[in-house]
């Protein structure tokens, strides 16, 4: 059959309703004020005792999470921590074995209740490949109930949002994997949800489109809870507030970025060759204890928590330092999330 | 959103891909052409017969009558028979060929319908999206309108022909073609049903395949020699009436369908409907217990 090719305005003289209406900011809002909200929920997404077993295999061992409304959450953890499974059944597509979730205070399954409130971008989950990206997006928009007037407007937008403007009569069949990766989170944010959950939205990609794609995560940052997996651990670090680090099912650690890099705790002196003034470096008033790795030139500070901040510590070592010849390459604030999950996992 | 608006936009998307896949147009193409085909050859077969009974002097009445009887033993009802026996001849055979090939259709249009959506996770987007149960009803009135559409295809070709060769009178034909082609879509909608049922159930999209042409092959392969067996059993033997089995396959619908009485016409639209429904129901309940 031929392809037959169709902008966003002219299908949206198609679909449209012939109408002079023009909504008011606040029925655009819509539809979030259709749905059925559950007054004064602060936490958006609450697991408890969470657990899916396959078969014998236990992939999540019984976690328990909160997450504020409005947060982004990093999932972190090797292969097989069980993030993926996590994601799943956050989005409803895999059921408990054990345990209770909730997604803005509703079960994930109450579809609903849920319904344009929460956008998901599965991991490995293929596009329609017969479907054009543009009907693909309207179609879901009308299941996420979009006024019919608006679906043109809100599916050229988060179009527009990945980059792929162009590709409204494209078939997904004929998309690139990072052009896919787009659509899939074009998708996930159709309709303003509140809750966004990205599942490795940056794997496979190349370095520029994966950076792309972290610059649209950026600016959804504040719009809405964003729950992030990925395995490029300085990008969880630059955009999230909190995250938990999982390994073989289990929670090892969580809370904010800070607590989980120590970063009001440590900062780390990356050192050139010569001598290093560690007595001078101990004798400074706020500083609890110093370790210096030989092998890698790491001087790593310890101070006190609360009593003073990371950059104050940094000012008077990197002063002393240069004081007595040192030769320094590069600081940095606690120990980098990537070596806390090496240390963890 | 309520379910019924779920199901319509599903049933939009399912009809739009159908008749765009090159699965879709190809096998739409070849339905209407070898069934067309098909009843064509009969027809002129049916030419021929017409030519021996008119050399032979068979009046019209006689006719009615062969026809009565042979369609009342195919039915294995008399009612059915004596009323379909008024119908042409190229008509009734074309609802016979359309009710055996149709669930070839069926089952190539149907086995992946949900299974690949499955097994690619590409369901992930409707589940979010609309409610398990919206998803088959869509799936599933999907399949059985692009089924029906191809159908109606094949009828329009065939009255097309019939109307040109003089068969019978224009209206005659549409009227008892149209009644053929409706009749035939309670009996679809049973093998739809079966064909999301497998879908839904096996992930694998060749698995679903081997799966759903092995229920429909067992079907037959029962209905068959029971059919025979209705037809050669003596009541008066003793033994149970082999015809009890052929109610468990939906062609064998076709005599109460087609009765002139509502009463074997709404049991058989009934109980057709009814084990759709229940399939249905039963896919919904086990899909919504799955994890995709």
């Amino acid at each position: 059959m031929a392809n037959e090719v169709t902008t966003p305005d002219e299908a949206k003289t198609e679909l449209a309703e012939p109408t002079g209406y023009v909504p008011t900011p606040l029925e655009t809002a819509e539809p979030a004020e259709k749905k059925k909200k559950k007054k004064g929920v602060e936490v958006a997404i609450r697991i408890s005792k969470l657990t899916k077993r396959f078969g014998n295999k236990t992939a999540v061992d019984g976690i328990s999470l909160k997450v504020k409304a409005g947060h982004v959450f990093g999932l972190i953890g090797p292969n097989g921590a069980g993030k993926t499974t996590t994601f799943s059944m956050l989005a409803g597509f895999l059921r408990p074995t054990e345990g209770t979730l909730e997604v803005l205070g509703y079960e994930p399954t109450q579809v609903d209740e849920l319904r344009s409130r929460i956008g998901v971008l599965p991991q490995d989950a293929l596009l329609p490949p017969l479907d054009k990206v543009g009907e693909f997006l309207q179609h879901m928009a009308q299941l996420q109930d979009i006024p019919p007037d608006r679906i043109l407007d809100e599916c050229a937008k988060v179009l527009e949002e990945v980059d792929g403007k162009e590709w409204w009569n494209l078939r997904c069949s004929q998309l690139s994997h990072g052009m896919a990766k787009r659509v899939q989170l074009a998708q996930a944010l159709l309709g303003e949800p509140e809750v966004v959950l990205l599942d490795e939205p940056t794997a496979g990609l190349d370095p520029r489109v994966a950076y792309e794609v972290r610059q649209i995560i950026k600016r959804r940052k504040g719009r809405c809870t964003l729950i992030v997996s990925t395995h490029n651990l300085a990008e969880l670090e630059e955009v999230c507030d909190e995250a938990c680090i999982l390994d073989r099912g289990r929670v090892v650690a969580s809370g904010t970025i800070s607590e989980l890099t120590a970063a009001s705790e440590e900062i780390r002196v990356k050192l050139g060759a010569g001598s290093v003034p560690l007595a001078i470096i101990r004798d400074l008033p706020m500083v609890k204890r110093v370790e210096f790795d030989e092998d890698r030139r790491d001087l790593i500070v310890f101070f006190d928590r609360g009593t003073i901040d990371a950059e104050t510590v940094i000012g008077h070592v990197l002063w002393a330092l240069l004081q007595n010849g040192a030769r320094i390459s590069g600081v940095t604030k606690g120990k980098g999330l990537e070596q806390r999950v090496m240390e963890l996992t | 959103m309520n379910p019924v608006a779920e199901t319509r936009f599903i049933l939009q998307r399912e009809l739009r891909k159908s008749f765009r896949s090159i699965k879709g147009i190809i096998l739409t193409i070849l339905t209407v052409a070898g069934g067309g085909g098909l009843a064509l050859l009969l027809a002129q077969s049916d030419a021929v017969r017409q030519k021996t009974m008119h050399e032979k002097d068979v009046s019209p009445e006689d006719l009615l009558a062969v026809k009565q009887q042979m369609f009342g033993w195919w039915f294995m009802d008399k009612a059915t028979g004596d009323h379909v026996g008024h119908a042409p001849f190229v008509l009734v055979f074309l609802f016979g060929v359309s009710i055996v090939l149709l669930p070839a259709v069926v089952l190539i249009l149907g086995f992946d319908t949900i299974s690949a959506e499955r097994q690619y996770k590409t369901v992930r987007y409707w589940t979010l999206r609309s409610r398990r149960s919206s998803y088959i009803m869509g799936k599933w009135l999907g399949l059985w309108s692009t089924c029906s559409i191809v159908a109606l295809g094949m009828h329009v070709l065939i009255w097309l022909a019939c109307v040109i060769r003089g068969e019978a009178a224009f209206g005659e034909i549409v009227s008892w073609g149209f009644r053929f082609w409706l009749s035939s879509l309670p009996i679809l909608c049973v093998w739809c049903a079966v064909a999301v049922f497998m879908s839904s159930l096996i992930r694998v999209p060749i698995l679903a395949l081997l799966g759903t042409a092995g229920i429909f092959f067992v079907w037959w392969a029962i209905y068959i020699p029971f059919w025979f067996g209705g037809h050669t059993t003596n009541p008066n033997e003793g033994i149970p009436d082999p015809k009890a089995i052929c109610f468990i396959f939906p062609n064998f619908y076709d005599r109460f369908i087609l009765s002139p009485q509502a009463g074997p016409f709404l049991t058989g639209c009934a109980v057709l409907f009814g084990f759709a429904a229940l399939l249905l129901a039963s896919s919904s309940v086990l899909f919504a217990k799955r994890d995709v």
